[in-house]
């Protein structure tokens, strides 16, 4: 299972939450600790403003609608917060290693939490060649929807609410407030001033309302842009685990069909033994879906359910069936049609033979079920299926994921199909040409009217396969049925695919008054006299990111000395030489953004497979 | 009209590589043609017969870039009359599928170019797949 965005706001909370509950006073060098570690905090919250929210048509702002103005004030407000402790810390000489003070504890772990939640939502966007990203992934849309946004302004601003005014009683607090420069105070102050500007403006239209309890629930769900790991069923599983497998199983194919047109892999260049694999499988899911829907429609019957529950599980079997039998006849194209010799398979081709089993295990008794002769072919008593009321959404959700997850691979096909179209790379056997016609070579191209129709087969595929599952989506808000998520997702998905600018989004750099407060580049920048924003974006994102590994990169030294003596001696001799440029470099905007944070599993398994690879020229001549 | 049993006797009968490589190819295209006429027959066995019609497809694919194949002037093979039960036109089908399988392996052995040495070991393994989904005894590593 991804790692979920709502997994670190979780953390963050819990540990802003324990922070905050700190009231006495800061011992000597604990509020060195807490204002440097407030400012990773605050930092961390800034680059969230403005990084996920599609650029504005009207930077200047004399257009910009509530919401986006509220974005733009929340924003520069977090970004002058962070400013202003950042330079605060600096004076106050920085910190020393890890910190120790329980509170700053507790502030580093909610700014790492935060950190890694802000790269788990940069896993959904991929780097265009001038800075600015591009969605890759249908959560992307969800990301930068209005709702979503409005929802992590909002997180942010409970966030603040609690910081700032905590913060502000810290330079006050007894010997170590004497113990803070005038400036650190002012600082501070300041930067407590600007969470509560933040807090404001993040509410959406100054109403203070939250945003809609869905908005939320879908931000908390974003899962990490990431494949789970393939989950095959063993067998003998019972009903709970075959309904995981499924959905766990629908969402690794959902992840892996936009991969599976990838065109600039030449590797997973799809093959018509791919797509026909594909289609089968998409089929004997289908109609092993079809066959759990009517039975789930009978046990909702015979439980008494509302009686619109078992008719529209029974419309929604219907709408199923019609998508599988297309799907069928899309695979019988490929009867006749080929792409030659190349019989690779990309990962979706060969691994939906697992959706078809888990889906043929809910519906058959067999509990080794398999789509060949061998297999008992006896249905499941509907109430083997559901037993109480309660299982019926449960099943649901594995069917309901199935045929969503079916619906982007059928998306993904159809583009790859049309690609290969447009490169004259479908053939049929020469040997099964009418009689009469020599032609010397083992394949020739795809006549015309073959080719029309097997896109037109695909156009059916797409609309009845998206259909079930928007049938399906109704079904599940109407029951409450845990994949109900989808519905949202489709919803944002028909907005308008994202465009945002480089990392933090913003468009108009802070005014910051006080050059002294600007990290090395933008100072560089601003001494050249560049005042472009986006250029000045860029050089803040580069010295932020400095100044993190830095931070890093210390902790780990002092981490590192602490256990050496040796090194201890040396580090106490002279600081290590600092590389700020080359550890910015890291993060420039030429550098692709894919920044996976630790906490996120790598996938890298291959993208596609080639179980064989066929012999001989094609078309070569005999 | 080639019956499935005419398509034994052709394949039973044939002397060399060339003509195992293009009795193979009407073999398979006799199974995918009775294995999709099969598929509406008895709904536990649909995905069978799919995916049986599936592997034909790639073994006939993979025989159809054989060097060796010879040149065809056309015409589609015949197509072998459906059987009234749906069990013995399954059975025929994975005996079929026996025969291509043994016959091609055999032409494996027996060929110099290479690339009739891969066309005849993948078609082999279509046949074989075909025979796993289509006898009783099936396992679950017949759709993986």
């Amino acid at each position: 299972m991804p790692a979920l965005f709502g997994d670190f706001l979780a953390a963050a909370s819990e540990h802003i939450d324990a922070a905050v509950c700190f009231y006495g006073d800061l011992p000597g060098g604990a509020a060195r600790e807490v204002i440097g570690e407030l400012d990773r905090l605050v930092a961390a919250m800034a680059r969230y403003v403005g990084a996920f929210t599609p650029v504005p048509a009207d930077p200047a702002g004399a257009h910009l609608d509530v919401r986006a103005r509220a974005e733009a004030d929340a924003g520069q407000a977090l970004r002058e917060a962070a400013a202003s402790l950042r330079a605060d810390a600096e004076r106050l000489g920085g910190t020393s290693g890890d910190p120790v003070f329980p509170a700053a504890r507790h502030l580093a772990a909610a700014a790492d939490a935060l950190t890694a939640g802000h790269d788990l939502l940069q896993t959904h966007f991929s780097p265009a060649r001038d800075g600015s990203r591009n969605g890759r992934s249908r959560w992307a849309r969800v990301i930068t929807s209005e709702p979503v946004t409005a929802a992590l302004l909002s997180e942010l601003a409970v966030r603040a609410r609690q910081l700032a005014p905590w913060a502000a009683r810290l330079p006050l607090s007894g010997a170590a407030g004497a113990g803070l420069p005038g400036s650190a105070r002012l600082a501070v102050s300041a930067a407590c001033r600007w969470l509560q500007v933040a807090d404001t403006a993040a509410r959406p239209d100054g109403t203070g309302y939250p945003p809609a309890i869905a908005a939320g629930k879908l931000l908390h769900a974003i899962p990490a842009n990431t494949a789970p790991a393939r989950h095959r069923p063993r067998g003998g599983e019972p009903m709970a685990p075959l309904c995981a497998g499924a959905i766990t199983t629908a969402e690794r194919l959902r992840y892996l069909a936009p991969a599976h047109a990838d065109r600039t892999h030449p590797a997973a260049a799809p093959t018509a033994a791919g797509w026909q694999r594909t289609a089968h499988g998409a089929a004997i899911t289908g109609h092993n879906c079809e066959l759990v829907l009517r039975l789930l429609a009978d046990r909702a019957s015979s439980l008494g359910i509302n009686p619109a529950i078992p008719a529209a599980l029974r419309h929604a079997a219907d709408a199923t069936s019609a998508a599988w039998a297309a799907w069928r006849t899309a695979a019988r194209a490929f009867d006749t049609i080929t792409t030659g010799k190349d019989a690779a398979l990309t990962r979706v081709a060969a691994e939906i033979g697992d959706l078809a089993i888990w889906a043929g295990r809910l519906a058959h008794t067999d509990p080794a079920w398999t789509p060949t002769r061998g297999a008992a072919p006896g249905l499941r008593a509907p109430a083997d299926l559901a037993f109480t009321p309660a299982d019926i959404p449960t099943v649901l959700a594995a069917v309901h994921h199935a045929t969503d997850a079916l619906a982007a691979v059928a998306s993904a096909d159809r583009e790859t199909i049309r690609d290969a179209a447009a490169s004259g790379r479908l053939f049929i056997p020469t040997r099964l040409l009418p009689a009469g016609d020599d032609i010397p070579y083992p394949y020739a191209p795809a006549p015309g009217r073959h080719v029309d129709t097997l896109l037109a087969t695909y156009d059916n595929v797409i609309t009845s396969t998206t259909s079930a599952a928007k049938i399906l989506d109704d079904l599940a808000a109407a029951i409450n049925a845990p994949s109900s998520l989808l519905t949202s997702i489709r919803a944002a998905g028909r907005q308008p695919a994202p465009h945002l600018a480089h990392r933090h989004g913003s468009t108009a750099p802070p005014p910051l008054a006080n050059h002294s407060q600007l990290g090395q580049v933008e100072r560089a920048l601003r001494t050249l006299g560049i005042t472009e924003p986006g250029m000045l974006a860029r050089a803040t994102t580069i010295d932020d990111a400095a100044a993190e590994l830095i931070a890093e990169g210390r902790a780990k030294t002092r981490r590192r000395d602490a256990a050496d003596p040796a090194r201890r001696r040396a580090s106490r001799d002279g600081p290590e030489p600092r590389h700020a440029a080359r550890l910015a470099a890291k993060d420039s905007p030429h550098t692709p953004m894919a920044a996976i944070p630790r906490t996120i599993p790598e996938d890298n398994t291959p993208r596609s497979e080639s179980p064989r690879t066929l012999p001989a020229v094609m078309p070569g001549k005999r | 009209m080639n019956s499935l049993d005419d398509i034994a006797a052709r394949l039973r009968a044939c002397g060399d590589l060339a003509a195992t490589l293009a009795v193979s190819f009407d073999g398979f295209e006799a199974i995918r043609s009775a294995a999709r006429a099969c598929e509406d027959l008895d709904p536990g066995l649909l995905p069978a017969f799919m995916l049986a019609a599936g592997a034909a497809v790639e073994g006939r694919n993979t025989v159809a870039a054989a060097p060796s194949l010879p040149r065809a002037h056309g015409g589609r093979p015949g197509v072998p009359e459906p059987s009234a039960d749906v069990g013995e036109a399954a059975d025929g089908l994975a005996a079929l599928a026996g025969l291509l399988a043994g016959r091609l392996s055999a032409a494996a052995a027996q060929a110099a170019a290479p690339g009739d040495r891969d066309a005849c070991a993948v078609a082999v393994g279509a046949a074989v797949q075909i025979g796993r989904l289509l006898t009783w005894s099936s396992d679950a590593s017949a759709v993986r």
